[in-house]
């Protein structure tokens, strides 16, 4: 709790933390009050696991009203004394397992089997609205353990997830402490909508990220991947649904507190070989020499090896992580609490993340019919970032661009004006220590998620269910860009965001069994409302470095202020009814009505529609001889969801404002037609089909899962060019189509049962993404992403992946040294209609490998992960090639390789150094991205505690991740590389699979501890 | 409990009984929609004010146009651009759409606008004329840019209307022409005499002096020579005396000037960042600025921008800089190799790009005078000659109106006469994009080219491609219809 104290963790979350603290010593003396006397009794006994039959440590004994508790010693045994007349009953309980009670009045000595909960072993599965054993389930569910997201140090869930299941695939569109992970669920459906799942934690659909979230507080994650499971979420499941279950404390559970801290650093994997101080500068000359103008370098003046600028902006980077959490329950009343200190720096220099949190789950059960339940997380987040990604003035851009001849210093002590001393310089390559502190780019959140809920009992069967929640974030944005050298106007801004969605939900659950039949309906209403607010204000012209963003109105020039709103509001009606006969044949319907706001005024309510069927043919007759088949079932689904890929007021004929300066260096505001309106605009509708099979075999030691899955797109949100004559350059309409089809197989085994133990699971995914159909047929270019091609890089075509590259294919280099391309349509030039497909940025397949070892007090776990047969685009190369005319350092292996006419080679790798040599997007930069990494190892040493009072359980570890990689890919990491946006604008969304310096992952080392008292 | 049931029984009635509605009504309040506008004459003077602001932050434009010249090379991503002997690459088409195509359609169907929709609006007839007059030139302004930078191209003149008229073909030049022409005799009868300091706007003279233009591009010698003499004659503007070079900033580093008719203006907050691409940044006491990217540079050693221009012309040591000063706080002077940059726009002293850069600057209507009247008599009169030389002496520092040593002899003919003015034209609007519709209209752009960079000119860049968007959107356009080696 002192690492909580020291985020500056807002003076009411510490009196939350000691309020509740205080409630929660309170209810632990209410549970052991003592009660009226008698004879003293010795009650003794053992507690096994029910399934493996292996003798249970630490096993909470409680006797029944609350007199005594104890735990069960290495053994499995117990013993405990009572004063206590009449019935005694023992609670057991035990974290992972469902907790019992046994009647001890007339027997003593009684062996107590435990069976490990239904969450933990995957057989009971929180799903839409509800939940099912996961035996019951028709649709493709995944289970993550979560012992998977604690082996790899995570700052949030996403990032822990990566490869770890079959159809999940996570795009690092960032390494940067904070960046933007993209997860994508058997495909991109959506062309400029989100393609993001839904995430709902604790029954709530999260609006904005999940970040807020310490990975340590989730108890269970699953995936909803097919229609029938996720079209109970209507216009919002398309991307397909992540259900999220924080921790909570269990009935009859004796308090403990669990500690889990882990401390590492963080250092870069791979760095560039770039040219030294004398090659940069015989490549200076020769391009000088090739331009006709007088060498700028006197070789003998030049010193090796220069300034290593790399080192300068790369760091090891300290992480750490603290949790704490007190959990245990009563008889009515159960809790958890948690506080959480998160702190990351970056690899690279003024980058890092800092998270403080704090959480409490209560649960009470006010009469036999009515139980509460509450949760509330409240989270704070600072986050220091530089430009880094897909960013000409990004710090790695920079670093590689900053001529090693060049001191960071100059002899005044300023940083040197990197861009500005050679004549051949270009203000796009500045030093890139102008971005070190007390250059300051950072966000300030502040928020979290509050929910309430009432359960009742009708009737036998019969429960109603309210929910009410707010979510959360108050954000402050601000930066400051100092004064470095005289003449700077400094800059700095400040802004404010705060969004906040309300929902309500009531739902009606049912259940019956009547022979063979078993019954399940769900029906219920939800509203939700999203509201977002921002206001903005930048300045330049400081007149001191001192007040840095804290005194703008000092500044001589402030910007006009900006502000923002947008809302939106959806009313919802859903119902599902499961059906099953004889335990064999499983039925499923859903459907949903979703009202949207944000719909076109023609198209305010959408109908999502799924059905289900699965047949168990485990119970049927002529299975009961095949032994080794312990359980076989196979799935089929299909269904109708949506995507609301729209913003607020997008179906909305509007007119921009624009300020204009007419004299006087006044401004006015004019108005002008934003575009052309479209009040038809609606959700994007998948129709997914989905078969799959389910099977354990050998005892249960091998459990495998196979689905394959086909989802069509249609109604494709997209930007519909116009021919810009008429002033607008596209129109939004719901056309075009995109088909994501493929297979998903995973499978776990207990390779090793024995004192050794032995775990492997492994996924492979593989999805084949296809545009079907575009509007007016015409082909979709990606923008120019800037220098240093500023053009279509990836094309949306149909009968292709969208967003493949495209562009030219080199031929060798002519007489003068320059680039020749080969002229597809022979038409005797060069020109846009000679670019072809290039590559694709989708792998074939991704897939991932876990083992987990046990032996005596020592667990291994390493999990690799890797994606074979995407490429990527290496630009990061199109950056520094095409810039030596701007003084950019070059990659090493240009030295020899370049063509001269001294020794004019056709076949030279790198053209003529010259500045009329201009490269293309071309086959050159298209790179295979395979890779296979390990992504993780932890090793654990189980402290042996039994002996102790007071220790539960305790461990030491050590774990990595990042540690090996393996791939051909020239660039900093194969793992990177999305240029990765969430804008609306079709040509930045078809920028798929590029690596233009972006941040990279980075290689983490971290000693951990876990122990609960 | 009875609050939870009610909610529930309250949706299951909106739902049903769609009383829910509102619900999913979006309201929105950051903005208005159309219906709500062109209601009143503030409506129309703001809708007019929005066809103005479409230009506001277009430096490329002006780059783009300026590197399309014999003394000028483009550097960094902008040096394929002076390759004459190709066909412009992507990178470079990419920029002819944005910043020359889509920027005049975007102008064009503002001005559209106004035009249809301001007409029915109940307000004072004299100014609501004045402002459709404001429309008109500027759409007039946009195709005379559009139909020289592309030839012949769609003519829209009316607002699209939902997505059913995309279709346009590409209108004969002449139809361009005849339409800029009708807009701008409207627009010289309704406009303002004056504008005042707001020159960002357009007046009176600004379409006479843009119709003078447009004359002696279509080579209509007489109407161009009359329109410009209008221009001069109008006792409305003043040339700026000038008796140093510095004093050139007393046109070039203002709000306003005697002479300036029609300009971009810019504040702090709105800043010019055509000149950033010219400077280098934060080296007094050429560029007060911290930004400057220098992009577009002279072409070095050629002779008629260099040796052959005169250094007693006071435009030529205010058009160059030849001296920096360095990190280490030396004046450095470059060598001859590095280029000496260009040096005409610079920031305020306060390091803010707010100055004013001229659209329609009073001295080109005597230069354009001198060069029509000439043709169209066949001869240089008198008064081309005078009008020609009081440019010429106000270079050289000298009274403009006193004859002088340096000028120009009378008795050249015609062609030489207009050789003349064509290479005073290059010295006196340099950098304000005059030069390639000089060369492209006096026919010497591939003889100029190919002399200033001793390298066979292309033709093909004599027009710029139509955008691939336009020809794929627009259904009356196909790959035919692509202007030639595109």
């Amino acid at each position: 709790m002192r690492c909580m104290l020291a985020v500056k963790t807002p003076f009411p979350i510490l009196l939350s933390i000691l309020f509740f603290i205080c409630l929660v010593c309170c209810m632990q003396g209410f549970s052991q009050s003592v009660a009226p006397g008698g004879s003293d009794v010795s009650i003794s006994g053992k507690v096994i696991d029910a399934k493996t039959k292996e003798p249970l440590t630490g096993v909470s004994v409680v006797l029944r009203g609350g007199e005594k508790g104890v735990t069960t010693n290495k053994d499995g045994y117990f013993s405990l004394r009572t004063r206590r007349s009449g019935n005694v009953v023992l609670q057991f309980s035990m974290v992972g397992f469902a907790g019992v009670d046994v009647d001890f009045t007339t027997k003593n000595n009684q062996i107590v089997e435990l069976t490990k909960n239904a969450a933990d072993i995957g057989e009971v599965v929180v799903i839409g609205y509800g939940s099912s054993k996961k035996k019951d389930l028709t649709g493709s569910v995944s289970v993550v353990t979560t012992k998977a997201l604690e082996s790899v140090p995570a700052y949030d869930l996403t990032q822990a997830l990566k490869g770890r299941e079959a159809g999940v695939r996570v795009m690092s569109n960032s390494g940067a402490p904070n960046s933007r992970v993209e997860v994508q669920i058997r495909g991109g459906n959506s062309m400029i909508g989100n393609n993001s799942p839904l995430y709902v934690v604790d029954g709530f659909p999260i609006t904005g990220g999940i970040q807020y979230l310490n990975p340590s507080d989730i108890e269970s994650m699953n995936i909803l991947k097919d229609a029938s499971s996720t079209a109970i979420y209507g216009s919002r499941g398309a991307n397909g649904v992540v259900i999220i279950t924080t921790k909570r404390g269990r009935k009859d559970q004796k308090g403990r507190i669990d500690l889990d801290s882990y401390y590492g650093t963080q250092e870069a994997i791979k760095k560039y070989d770039l040219l030294n101080a004398k090659e940069y500068a015989t490549v200076a000359n020769e391009w000088a020499k090739n331009g006709g103008v007088t060498p700028t370098f006197d070789l003998d003046q030049v010193q090796n090896p220069g300034t290593d600028w790399q080192s300068y902006v790369f760091r090891t980077g300290q992480l750490q992580n603290h949790t704490l959490t007190f959990s245990g329950g009563g008889n009515k009343t159960r809790y958890s609490l948690s506080g959480n200190f998160y702190d990351q720096q970056g690899i690279l220099i003024n980058n890092s993340i800092k998270r403080g949190s704090i959480k409490l789950n209560l649960d009470h059960e006010v009469n036999s019919r009515v139980t509460l339940g509450a949760n509330i997380t409240l989270s704070r987040r600072e986050g220091y970032s530089t430009p880094v990604d897909n960013s000409l003035g990004g710090l790695i851009t920079l670093s590689l661009a900053a001529p090693p001849t060049l001191p960071v210093r100059d002899a005044n002590g300023l940083l040197t004006r990197t861009d500005q001393v050679y004549a051949f310089g270009n203000n796009d390559y500045y030093n890139p220590l102008m971005q070190a502190a007390p250059y300051r780019n950072r966000f300030v959140a502040t928020g979290g998620l509050v929910n309430g809920s009432v359960d009742i009992k009708i009737l036998e069967g019969l429960k109603f269910r309210s929910q009410e929640g707010l979510e959360f974030n108050g954000q402050i944005n601000d930066g400051f860009t100092p004064i470095i050298w005289p003449g700077d106007l400094g800059a700095a801004y400040d802004g404010y965001s705060n969004t906040n969605s309300f929902l309500t939900e009531n739902t009606f659950n049912y259940t019956k069994t009547v022979g063979q039949h078993s019954f399940n309906a769900v029906a219920g209403v939800t509203y939700q409302s999203y509201t977002s607010r921002s206001e903005n204000a930048n300045v330049r012209g400081l007149s001191t470095n001192i007040t840095e963003n804290y005194n703008l109105s000092s500044a001589s020039i402030i910007d006009v202020p900006t502000n923002d709103i947008s809302q939106w509001n959806m009313l919802s009606l859903l119902g599902r009814v499961n059906y099953t006969l004889s335990n064999k044949y499983l039925f499923t319907a859903s459907i949903r009505r979703d009202g949207s706001s944000r719909f076109g005024a023609n198209n305010k309510w959408g109908t999502f529609p799924s059905g289900a069927f699965a047949w168990r043919i485990s119970n049927e007759e002529f299975m009961k001889s095949v032994n080794f088949i312990n359980d076989l079932k196979l799935r089929t689904s299909y269904g109708i969801t949506g995507s609301t890929a729209l913003n607020p007021y997008q179906t909305i004929d509007r007119l921009n404002s624009n300020r204009v300066v007419t004299g006087n260096n006044t401004s006015v505001v004019g108005y002008s037609t934003a575009g052309i309106a479209n009040p038809d605009l609606k959700w994007e509708t998948t129709a997914q089909f989905d078969v799959g099979l389910d099977a354990a075999i050998l005892n249960n030691r091998i459990n495998f899962t196979f689905d394959y899955y086909k989802k069509n797109t249609h109604d494709l949100l997209a930007t519909v060019g116009l021919p810009p004559s008429v002033g607008f350059s596209s129109v939004l309409q719901n056309t075009g189509e995109i088909q994501n089809h493929g297979f998903e197989f995973m499978v776990d085994a207990d390779v090793v049962k024995s004192n050794f133990k032995w775990t492997i699971g492994a996924q492979v995914s593989v999805n084949r993404n296809k545009v079907m159909k575009l509007a007016g047929g015409s082909d979709l270019f990606g923008a120019g992403n800037g220098l240093p091609f500023n053009t279509t890089i990836n094309i949306g075509t149909v009968g292709q992946p969208l967003g493949v590259f495209y562009g030219y294919l080199e031929n060798g280099l002519d007489a003068n040294g320059q680039i020749k391309y080969v002229d597809v349509d022979k038409n005797g030039v060069i020109n846009a209609l000679d670019r072809v497909i290039l590559g694709n940025p989708y792998p074939k397949f991704t897939y991932g490998f876990s083992n987990t070892m046990h032996y005596r007090n020592f667990d291994l776990d390493f999990f690799w992960e890797g994606s074979q047969g995407n490429d990527v685009f290496w630009e990061t190369a199109g950056i520094h090639l095409n810039s030596f005319q701007r003084g950019a350092n070059q990659f090493h292996d240009l030295i020899g390789n370049y063509w001269t006419a001294d020794k004019p080679d056709p076949n030279a790798k790198y053209p003529k150094i010259g500045a009329a040599t201009q490269f293309q997007v071309s086959n050159r930069f298209v790179k295979d991205g395979s890779y296979l990494r390990l992504k993780s190892a932890r090793l654990a040493y189980n402290i042996p505690v039994s002996k102790s009072k007071w220790i539960g359980a305790a461990q030491v570890y050590v774990t990595g991740s990042n540690l090996i990689t393996i791939t051909q890919y020239p660039g900093l990491d194969p793992d990177v590389n999305v240029a990765g946006s969430d804008s609306q604008n079709i040509g930045t969304r078809l920028m798929v699979g590029i690596d233009k310096s972006p941040f990279p992952l980075a290689r983490a080392f971290a000693f951990g501890i876990k122990a609960s008292f | 409990m009875r609050t939870r049931c009610n909610i529930l029984i309250l949706f299951i009635i909106c739902l049903s009984g769609g009383a829910c509605k509102k619900t999913l009504e979006e309201t929105p309040r950051n903005f208005i929609s159309s219906s709500l506008f062109y209601k009143t004459a503030a409506d129309a003077e703001a809708a007019v004010l929005g066809i103005y602001s479409a230009s506001a932050t277009q430096l490329f434009r002006y780059q783009l146009l300026e590197l399309h010249s014999d003394f000028a090379v483009g550097r960094g991503s902008w040096a394929s651009v002076s390759f004459f002997d190709a066909v412009l690459d992507q990178n470079q088409i990419g920029r002819c759409r944005d910043y020359m195509w889509d920027f005049g359609y975007s102008i064009i169907s503002r001005s559209n606008d106004v035009l249809v929709k301001v007409p029915p609006i109940d307000m004072d007839e004299t100014k609501k004329k004045s402002l459709l007059a404001e429309a008109r030139f500027m759409r007039a302004m946009a195709y005379f840019d559009l139909v020289r930078s592309f030839g012949a191209v769609p003519l829209r003149i009316t607002p699209i209307q939902g997505t059913s008229q995309l279709g346009a073909k590409r209108a004969p030049e002449a139809d361009v022409y005849n339409q800029i022409i009708e807009d701008l005799k409207v627009a010289e009868v309704d406009l303002p005499n004056s504008v005042g300091a707001l020159t960002a706007r357009a007046s009176k003279w600004a379409a006479k002096l843009l119709m003078a233009q447009v004359y002696l591009t279509t080579e209509k010698w007489a109407d161009a020579a009359a329109k410009a003499d209008e221009v001069i004659t109008s006792g409305q503007y003043k040339l700026v005396s000038v008796a140093q070079p510095d004093d050139f900033y007393k046109i070039f580093a203002v709000n306003t000037s005697t002479e300036d008719i029609m300009s971009l203006q810019f504040s702090s907050t709105i800043q010019d960042d055509y000149p950033s691409t010219l400077h280098i940044p934060s080296v007094p006491a050429y560029n007060n600025s911290s930004t400057g990217f220098f992009t577009t540079v002279p072409r070095t050693g050629y002779a008629l921008t260099t040796t052959s221009w005169d250094d007693a012309d006071l435009r030529k040591s205010f058009n160059y800089y030849t001296q920096y000063r360095n990190t280490a706080g030396v004046i450095v002077t470059l060598p001859a190799a590095t280029p000496i940059l260009f040096k005409k726009w610079i920031a305020a002293a306060n390091g803010i790009r707010s100055n004013s850069r001229s659209l329609l600057r009073y001295a080109e209507a005597f230069l354009i005078y001198a060069e029509a009247e000439t043709m169209a008599d066949g001869a240089p009169s008198a008064l081309a000659l005078e009008r020609l030389n009081m440019i010429r002496r106000r270079g050289y520092g000298k009274d403009i109106s006193v004859p002088s040593a340096i000028d120009f002899p009378a008795g050249m003919s015609a062609s030489q006469f207009r050789d003349t003015v064509i290479r005073e034209r290059v010295y006196e609007l340099m950098n304000e994009q005059r030069r390639w519709w000089d060369l492209k209209r006096t026919g010497t752009a591939k003889q100029v080219i190919e002399a200033a960079t001793g390298k066979p000119f292309n033709n093909s860049r004599l027009l710029f491609p139509i955008p691939q968007e336009e020809i794929n959107s627009n259904p009356s356009l196909s790959q035919a219809d692509q202007n030639p080696g595109y």
